[in-house]
């Protein structure tokens, strides 16, 4: 990076309507629990599916061994879905927020003809196993994930703001 | 004709080797035979007996090769190896793509019986469900 280059880290970050991710899951008949209906457990499986492809994609140093670990997760689950008629589902994935070393994604769980099932909202942190401790993101990881951010970061969101 | 069906593998089938555990296989071969039930769009007989109720008897799995996890799909060719009064054999040779050569992991064979639920009894297999079965394989090259 040339020296004269502004800070990656404002205060305000002009981030663009992003891009999403968008994961199609296959639908187990063993998914599917003696309600008949797909159990509560499943989409959270559904959403590290997710997760693990689209981050699979992101840009790495060479030399760096951080790998993502999981810090916090809230879900709500709106629609029951029965297996039997939906053979399929898609995980619609955005950038909430990027902090620090930290992220805050949406993960939205809908039918392939849209309709909103469930809801995941997940903080996720760059991580080395081997130290056992967070490590910032490098300003390429930066930009490669503020393309999925939907909104601007809020200022008032602690992740967002970079002090988590 | 033996049938094809292409299973995702998920993260979570994975175990601490880095490879899909070995009883993760079971529920492959369980969504191979699902699918295969539900792949006859002009006859319904092999949904309406997984609604009714067929139960396992007995698994036999070689694991040929190890399956690391990965974005492509498992693929899955199973065939009615054999039809009794109240049992069926399901066989299937389970391939992973993923390399530049398709790799045999698995071959498998699953015996299977119907069940009355409501009395919990087994029961024969009739006419009509013989027959379904038997439009699935056997596979060409079934060894």
């Amino acid at each position: 990076m040339m020296q004269d280059e502004p800070s990656a880290v404002s205060q305000e970050r002009d981030v663009p309507v992003g891009e999403t991710y968008v994961y199609e899951v296959q639908l187990r008949w063993s998914d599917e629990d003696r309600m008949g209906h797909l159990n509560n457990t499943r989409y959270l499986t559904f959403a590290e599916d997710a997760r693990t492809r689209w981050f699979a994609m992101a840009p790495r140093d060479e030399g760096d061994q951080a790998g993502f670990i999981l810090a916090r997760m809230e879900v709500d689950y709106l629609q029951q879905v029965r297996t039997a008629d939906n053979d399929w589902l898609k995980v619609v994935n955005t950038v909430l927020g990027v902090g620090r070393s930290s992220l805050r994604i949406q993960q939205e769980i809908q039918r392939m003809d849209g309709e909103v099932v469930n809801r995941v909202i997940a903080t996720q942190v760059h991580f080395d196993y081997d130290r056992d401790s967070s490590v910032p993101w490098t300003d390429t990881q930066r930009a490669w994930l503020e393309r999925f951010a939907t909104v601007k970061p809020d200022a008032t969101d602690p992740v967002a703001a970079g002090t988590t | 004709m033996a049938y094809t069906t292409l299973v995702p593998l998920r993260w979570g089938d994975m175990d601490a080797y880095g490879h899909i555990n070995n009883a993760v296989f079971i529920s492959y071969l369980e969504q191979a035979r699902v699918n295969a039930f539900h792949s006859t769009p002009d006859d319904s007989s092999g949904a309406d007996l997984l609604n009714e109720g067929v139960v396992v008897v007995e698994h036999t799995i070689r694991y040929r090769r190890q399956l690391p996890y990965s974005n492509v799909p498992l693929r899955v060719v199973c065939w009615t190896d054999q039809i009794k009064s109240a049992t069926y054999t399901t066989a299937y040779r389970l391939w992973n793509d993923a390399g530049a050569e398709p790799e045999l992991v698995a071959t498998a064979k699953t015996l299977l019986a119907p069940v009355n639920f409501a009395t919990g009894r087994p029961r024969r297999l009739t006419a009509q469900e013989r027959t379904f079965l038997a439009r699935f394989g056997p596979e060409e090259s079934a060894d």
